[in-house]
């Protein structure tokens, strides 16, 4: 039978079942029959009303609580701000003056932002009171910033990741950061200078700091093994010097130095014509080569044409 | 309170039609004649003359700038002004002062004028020109090498040095205005040439023959004009070496020499460095210090170099690396603004030559608000007080 034909009997199946209800009632108080039923009535209509219970709004938790209550076991660790939880009228955001300030209640703003409010400070100093037994005493000889700098120039900074989850690992947790300062490292400046080139932009020159930052082995103590390693090559390359590196030419150079420069060169071919030199020659090639440096080294302004000049007339022997 | 008054626009505007306050305020001319000085001959100009103006006989200015050396502003200025007068300004006094000190038995000593444009570097080398001239010494003169660079008005390939550029015209017009400004001077001379020059199989210039001679040959022959203004030059070395004379070059715009291009193309419209010129080379070899019994006086200038590179004025800046190796070591010698006294003979020299008419301008008053609006500086001040 095809399933259009089967519908078809089960209408009809209903109305007999219908008919036969009808007719027992007719029979108990002699009713009449009615053959558009009210809404009440209707079987259809009522199944679709289920019983729906409106679960009751409590008053929020904050209204109960006591004024001397433990806040750290209220709010013990990190979470979105809940309007229901804490005792306090905040509001996020500048309120114009003389227009009431929103509630906390049903506004979103107080939830984008992060909340301080699981460090309060008695909740910090239970913790630190927890942690202290763990700790050891600082050594009394490491009392100033330049000892600890002397004794412990390598510092190594690491991160540990605690959260709620299925496992405890994070892989951020391998990632090492090794800093050094240049200065304790007692390079020349050859070495210094071609170490430089080597580490590039991880070299911080306000502060001296060397930065290395090894991420690519799985586990943390692989990583302070590489990092380690990447610093002894780094020096002991920087220490040697290449055949090559005697062809570094002047636009080469970082820096315009004097000695082996065309100035220099020119200014003793110079001075051998002279027919009379300056008394005080050596101190005046002196001035005159800081004053050169300094014009190429430092830009060009009024100060620095100006002590060129003085430097040259003295050079020339203009200024008797 | 009367808050809008009517009877205050009435009166502000019946002033403004009115030359009412113009005379009330008294004008107090404060026009004197210290503004020039007698002392016509620049080799003797001193610090107390600093401010003055000193004026310039026709003939002399016929004689030095007929072929350049005056702005064209300034020339015609003084043509209106119905006659040539200079200012000695401290730059040129502090130069005349080195020039008097130099011991001309050592290398030649380079002088880099430098300072804003229209601050008046190019009047400067012209007094210093006028101080050559009467010095007695042999001028090699360029009086705008962007000229040569910006605008060449025909550049052809050296048929002599392979990858060079020859300017054929402008090399005509240099020596022409060489022979100029030293033509007297040049005859009361002497000078021979040291070696032959030979320029095609029939031309040659043989050794021993007046450079007059070479002149000539590069003022008739264009083509061989600019090589013979290389060799003129290079004579000219050779001849102050040997004490014949003395020789004061005076370039202005030198820096164009080391401009990083130059408005010649070649056929493959690849463009010429003015480095490739042989004029360029011809002037940077009398502009080394490998020579003696002579002076160097060049000026660097902002606007001959191309438009992004007018950042600053300074000589290190100007001249760039090459052009600053080249020249070192140099005395740099700043041309700045007007000072106070230099400023107020200005424009007392305007007042007497009836340029500046306006009766307001010569109060203390007018010459304050002049002061400020031209900000001293010479270019402007020029300028601002021009009825046009």
């Amino acid at each position: 039978m095809r399933p259009c034909d089967l519908r078809g009997t089960s209408v009809l199946l209903s109305v007999s079942v219908l008919f036969v209800q009808r007719a027992k009632r007719v029979c108990d108080d002699f009713r009449a029959l009615d053959l558009r039923p009210s809404k009440s009535n209707n079987m259809r209509g009522n199944r679709r009303k289920t019983a729906y219970k409106k679960t009751p709004v409590h008053p929020p938790r904050s209204n109960k609580m006591p004024v001397d209550q433990d806040w750290p076991s209220v709010w013990p660790v990190a979470r979105v701000f809940h309007p229901a939880s804490v005792p306090l009228p905040l509001h996020q955001g500048w309120v114009e003056p003389g227009i009431t300030p929103p509630g906390k209640f049903a506004n979103a703003e107080l939830m984008k932002i992060p909340n301080f409010l699981h460090l309060t400070p008695p909740a910090i100093q239970r913790q630190c009171e927890a942690l202290k037994k763990f700790c050891t005493e600082w050594p009394k000889e490491l009392d100033t910033d330049e000892k600890i700098d002397h004794h412990f120039p390598l510092q190594i900074t690491t991160s540990d990741y605690l959260h709620s989850s299925p496992t405890i690992r994070d892989a951020r947790a391998r990632i090492v950061t090794l800093q050094v300062k240049l200065s304790t490292l007692n390079l020349n400046s050859h070495a210094k200078d071609k170490l430089l080139r080597l580490v590039k932009e991880r070299y911080d020159p306000v502060t001296d700091i060397l930065t290395l930052v090894a991420e690519r082995c799985p586990l943390r103590k692989q990583n302070i093994d590489y990092a380690m390693y990447l610093l002894n090559v780094l020096v002991s390359e920087s220490w040697k010097t290449e055949p090559w590196e005697n062809e570094k030419s002047e636009a080469d150079m970082e820096k315009y130095v004097w000695e082996g420069s065309q100035s220099q060169r020119t200014l003793q071919q110079l001075l051998e014509r002279m027919p009379n030199k300056a008394p005080d020659l050596p101190e005046v090639i002196k001035q005159y080569s800081v004053n050169v440096t300094r014009f190429h080294n430092e830009g060009e302004d009024t100060e620095n044409v100006n002590a060129y000049k003085e430097s040259v007339i003295k050079l020339l022997g203009l200024n008797a | 309170m009367i808050r809008f008054s009517p009877t205050g626009t009435v009166f502000r505007v019946w002033r403004r039609f009115s030359s009412w306050s113009a005379n009330t305020m008294p004008i107090t001319e404060t026009i004197t004649d210290t503004f020039r000085t007698n002392e016509l001959d620049p080799m003797n100009h001193r610090k107390d003359h600093d401010g003055c103006f000193y004026s310039i006989s026709q003939s002399v200015k016929k004689q030095l700038f007929t072929g350049g050396g005056l702005p064209k502003e300034y020339k015609e200025l003084s043509e209106t002004l119905n006659g040539l007068s200079i200012m000695v300004r401290k730059p040129a006094i502090e130069l005349i002062t080195y020039l008097n000190k130099t011991n001309f038995d050592a290398p030649v000593t380079r002088y880099v004028l430098y300072g804003k444009t229209g601050s008046g570097k190019s009047i400067s080398l012209a007094h210093i020109l006028h101080y050559g001239s009467n010095a007695g010494m042999v001028l090699v003169h360029v009086p705008w090498v962007p000229n040569w660079v910006r605008f060449p008005k025909g550049c052809t390939p050296s048929v002599i040095h392979p990858n060079m550029y020859d300017h054929p015209i402008e090399s005509v017009e240099w020596l022409r205005h060489f022979s100029t400004q030293n033509g007297l001077l040049m005859q009361k001379l002497e000078l021979k040439t040291t070696e032959t020059y030979t320029w095609s199989k029939r031309e040659m210039t043989a050794a021993g023959s007046p450079l007059s001679e070479l002149i000539d040959l590069g003022m008739n022959r264009a083509k061989y004009a600019t090589d013979c203004v290389a060799a003129l030059l290079g004579e000219l070395k050779k001849a102050a070496v040997s004490k014949r004379c003395r020789v004061l070059v005076v370039i202005d715009g030198f820096n164009a020499f080391f401009s990083p291009r130059s408005k010649v193309q070649r056929e493959d419209k690849s463009i010429v460095l003015p480095t490739e010129f042989v004029l360029t080379d011809a002037f940077l070899s009398l502009t080394r210090n490998d020579w003696t019994n002579g002076a160097i006086v060049v000026s660097v200038d902002a606007s001959a170099l191309p438009l992004e590179l007018r950042e600053s004025p300074l000589p290190r800046y100007q001249l760039g690396k090459q052009g600053f190796e080249h020249l070192d070591p140099f005395i740099p010698i700043e041309v700045p603004n007007y000072s106070e006294k230099e400023f107020h003979s200005q424009i007392d020299y305007y007042i007497e030559r009836n340029w500046l008419q306006q009766p307001k301008a010569r109060t203390d008053r007018g010459r304050a608000e002049l002061s400020f609006t031209s900000g001293n500086h010479p270019l402007s001040l020029m300028k601002l007080v021009a009825p046009y």
